[in-house]
């Protein structure tokens, strides 16, 4: 491996474990997602330092061409991406149970409270978060 | 005590089923059947007090469940306070339901049908917020759903075509879709778009269950097939909007035609609806 690449390699591992890193202090990655994209970019980074561990891996799965291992890294990139579209899919069909949910439970509670229709005009219980922000 | 509570609550929500109107003194079936009238809207303050009036005078034996989409212009406000015109016939209840965020219409109509299956109406009807569609028609067309002993009946504009002004464009594009819709259902489908539809009871259970996402008419007309239902379709006239923008332009025209035709391959292979509910 050329010193260029080696070097580019390794800064982007740097980068994408930082990046990672400050995602996890922030808690916005869940401990799962964190786990896999720290592997993930010490994953990366060794092989940067160590472009012998590439070469050896081909190696051992017998691979002809070192470079077809980007081909199993894109495979598993693809995984990835896949499986989070499944779960962006059950995420949305969930959000849309609890919003529907909500919705049918509070006019439910409205009649049994009494209705949000006696409160003065346009300020209706269920209108105010919203009429607020078209008047911001 | 969490067991009271919770059937002081039950016992409080027994007393509002809906009761079979039964105002029709002319020996009408409707006289029978508690209707719901759905009513989605998304940014209709302008419209919805219009739609309701319309509804109050032409049906004044069906309720009607307004559900505002998470609109920002206060249109659950305007819905609320149209309920409460004196002139409103009574013993009819206009609902207003509100989502706390937007869903698109699929999650609007949705709403409707499960308020529709919880409440225990006989006929929903879907009735769109912007004021396109006729409240005389209402009528006619849970009528044709008695009638014609179906699950469905949709209002077509193409059966007997008057007073609906469609771009070329968007005519050949409906067209299009109702040809592949005829083709995988082997009925004869002229407006797979349209949002003015009746269903009953056996409809209204599958859609509180299942509902599509975007532009859904056509999908639920697949969907209602797959579990067996049954459809038809009457001719109807339907007005252009009566104040503000159609939600539909030319790009999205195109997207709805791929996306729509792409769900009625996908409906091919999904596996047929399920009883499982929770889970679409």
């Amino acid at each position: 491996m050329l010193f260029g690449q080696q070097v580019c390699l390794i800064a982007m591992a740097a980068v994408m474990l930082l990046v990672t890193l400050e995602l996890i202090r922030r808690r916005w990655l869940r401990e799962e997602y964190a786990i896999l994209w720290l592997v993930t970019s010490l994953f990366l980074l060794a092989t940067g330092v160590f472009p012998a561990l590439l070469l050896w891996a081909a190696e051992e799965l017998n691979l002809a061409v070192p470079t077809l291992l980007t081909l199993l890294c894109f495979l598993f990139l693809t995984g990835i991406v896949l499986q989070y579209s499944v779960v962006l899919t059950r995420q949305a069909h969930r959000q849309r149970r609890i919003i529907q949910e909500q919705a049918l439970l509070r006019e439910k509670l409205e009649e049994i409270a009494g209705t949000p229709a006696d409160t003065p005009e346009g300020r209706s219980a269920s209108g105010q978060a919203d009429d607020g922000s078209v008047r911001r | 005590m969490s067991i009271q509570v919770q059937d002081a609550v039950a016992d409080k929500a027994e007393s509002h089923r809906p009761q079979p109107l039964g105002r029709l003194a002319d020996g009408s079936p409707l006289a029978r059947l508690r209707v719901v009238v759905i009513v989605p809207c998304y940014n209709e303050a302008d419209n919805i007090a219009h739609v309701l009036r319309n509804l109050g005078r032409h049906c004044p034996w069906a309720d009607v469940a307004v559900i505002d989409d998470g609109s920002r212009d206060g249109t659950s406000a305007a819905a609320r306070a149209a309920a409460r015109d004196p002139a409103a016939p009574d013993g009819r209840r206009v609902f207003v339901l509100r989502h706390c965020a937007n869903l698109g219409i699929g999650g609007a109509v949705q709403t409707g049908y499960r308020f529709a299956a919880e409440r225990g109406y006989d006929v929903a009807v879907q009735f769109d917020g912007d004021g396109q569609h006729r409240a005389a028609a209402v009528r006619p067309l849970v009528e044709a759903l008695l009638a014609r002993g179906v699950d469905q009946v949709s209002g077509s504009r193409f059966i007997n075509p008057r007073g609906y002004g469609q771009y070329g464009i968007r005519l050949a594009g409906i067209k299009l879709l109702a040809l592949l819709v005829s083709l995988v259902t082997r009925r004869r489908v002229t407006d797979p778009s349209s949002g003015f539809r009746a269903a009953g009871r056996r409809a209204i259970e599958l859609f509180a269950r299942h509902y599509p996402q975007d532009w859904p008419e056509t999908e639920a007309l697949l969907l209602l097939r797959r579990a067996g239902g049954s459809f038809a379709e009457m001719p109807v006239a339907m007005r252009s909007r009566r104040r503000g923008r159609t939600s539909i332009s030319f790009r999205k025209g195109l997207l709805m035609m791929a996306k729509v035709s792409l769900a009625i391959l996908i409906a091919i292979f999904q596996s047929p609806p399920s009883a499982d509910a929770g889970k679409e």
